[in-house]
């Protein structure tokens, strides 16, 4: 009978071990956003109130509307950057020359006039600015880091949690995923690309481990006026929304602030010039969706539950 | 211990493990849900197969949201850029916002994607 008990024992013990970790949701709003942080773990609340705190810090010197953050003070012309502070703003440039401009930090100016800050211009009364203002912004140069700031803010998030007991996160920025950690089954993350038109996500992404999936679309934000929509992915050299002939696209990096600045400029690109730059490289991969609804993945992106073209090296 | 003991607790044993997988699978069951979330907390959690409309009031305004058909939206709001209310209807995919009053659609019971990048 002892035997039976110890056993009866040692099977409570068991399954008090198949309870589980414990999870953690926050949302939150921030960065002009909003902010959802799924974490797996013992530390999971504490880990994401300090991520969040760190996204308001972020938010605070790099906002382009505040007037009295690090970013407007610089675009002023007033000096005093940390050294951390210019780190970020050489990284910004070098992402720049890397995607030879389709990727450009300086449209803040462009930006501003199209009135995708702070909703100045409303869906109803959108007024089309002029090609006068555009060419004279454009040459203004003003920093802008929205298109970086977010994926950048993806990888801070992860590297932090590695301090912390969580074993596995997604950090869901405003739609720019940052992956933390492997599943306990071993299976990989699976992470859905929304579809433009609306409604479910086009296919799934299988990502393995800590990583930065993140997209970039023309449904995103954008104003319509007499059936033409304006939306927010400008060419840097027209000033005017990129028309590549693409609808989004998604691109899965281990360094987010690079795979926010790439999709960005793939999108820029279009699909012929984007794989061209991705045979060029060798630290992401990429799903294009083309106005035409047609899906095309590099060789190394596991995308799945959709058709489409692979293209190869 | 007897024969017959050690019978009984392998088979006790095995029947818990079935329940157990049973548990773990039923997860996976295609329940759709969404979870209405206002200033940061969730305020109510709706079947998408039952048709429905209700308002609520956050922070920054009102939304009426309305489920019908197994799709959820925004169908009015206070907000100025009515960016929520031309999401349209939906049944899935990436969450709903209204950024200037706070409130977020999320989607329940898609067990086959951890996220959605957009």
């Amino acid at each position: 009978m002892t035997r039976f008990a110890c056993l009866l024992l040692a099977l409570a013990v068991l399954l008090c071990g198949c309870q589980g970790e414990t999870q953690y949701e926050h949302t939150t709003f921030a960065m002009d956003t909003v902010i959802s942080l799924e974490l797996w773990g013992r530390d999971g609340q504490t880990a994401a109130l300090e991520i969040e705190s760190m996204l308001r810090a972020l938010e605070s010197t790099w906002s382009a509307t505040a007037e009295d953050s690090v970013l407007s003070r610089l675009n002023r012309g007033e000096s005093g950057l940390s050294e951390e502070e210019q780190a970020l703003l050489d990284r910004a440039e070098a992402l720049r020359r890397r995607t030879g401009g389709a990727f450009d930090p300086y449209l803040g100016g462009v930006s501003r006039v199209w009135g995708f800050y702070d909703g100045e211009n409303q869906q109803e009364d959108f007024i089309l600015p002029t090609q006068e203002q555009i060419s004279d912004a454009l040459e203004k140069k003003q920093w802008d880091l929205g298109a970086v700031i977010k994926g950048c803010a993806g990888t801070l998030g992860a590297a932090m949690l590695e301090e912390y007991r969580v074993e596995r996160a997604i950090l869901n920025l405003g739609g720019n995923i940052q992956t933390y950690g492997e599943k306990p089954d071993g299976t990989p993350w699976q992470i859905g690309i929304q579809n433009p038109d609306g409604g479910d996500y086009l296919g799934i992404l299988e990502v393995r481990g800590t990583m930065a999936i993140v997209t970039s679309g023309d449904y995103q934000r954008y104003f319509e006026k007499d059936g033409i929509r304006y939306h927010h992915i400008l060419n840097p050299e027209t000033g005017y929304p990129a028309d590549s002939g693409l609808r989004s696209v998604t691109v899965i990096c281990e360094d987010g602030m690079t795979a926010d600045a790439l999709s960005t400029a793939l999108f820029v690109m279009g699909l012929e010039e984007g794989g061209e730059f991705w045979r060029g490289s060798d630290d992401f991969q990429a799903v294009f969706v083309t106005e035409e609804g047609k899906i095309y993945a590099t060789e190394g992106a596991a995308l799945t539950g959709c058709e489409y073209e692979v293209i190869y090296r | 211990m007897k024969t017959r003991s050690w019978i009984f607790l392998i088979a006790g044993l095995l029947l818990l493990c079935l329940g157990l997988s049973a548990l773990t699978l039923s997860r996976g069951a295609p329940a759709r849900y969404a979870q209405i979330v206002s200033d940061g907390r969730v305020v109510k959690t709706v079947d998408l197969m039952i048709d429905q409309e209700f308002t609520v009031t956050s922070q920054g305004g009102e939304n009426t949201v309305t489920v019908s058909d197994g799709r959820i939206g925004v169908t009015a709001a206070t907000c100025p850029d009515q960016y929520c209310v031309e999401r349209g209807m939906r049944s899935g995919g990436v969450q709903i916002v209204c950024l200037p009053n706070r409130l977020v659609i999320r989607f329940l019971g898609e067990q086959s994607v951890d996220a959605v990048a957009g």
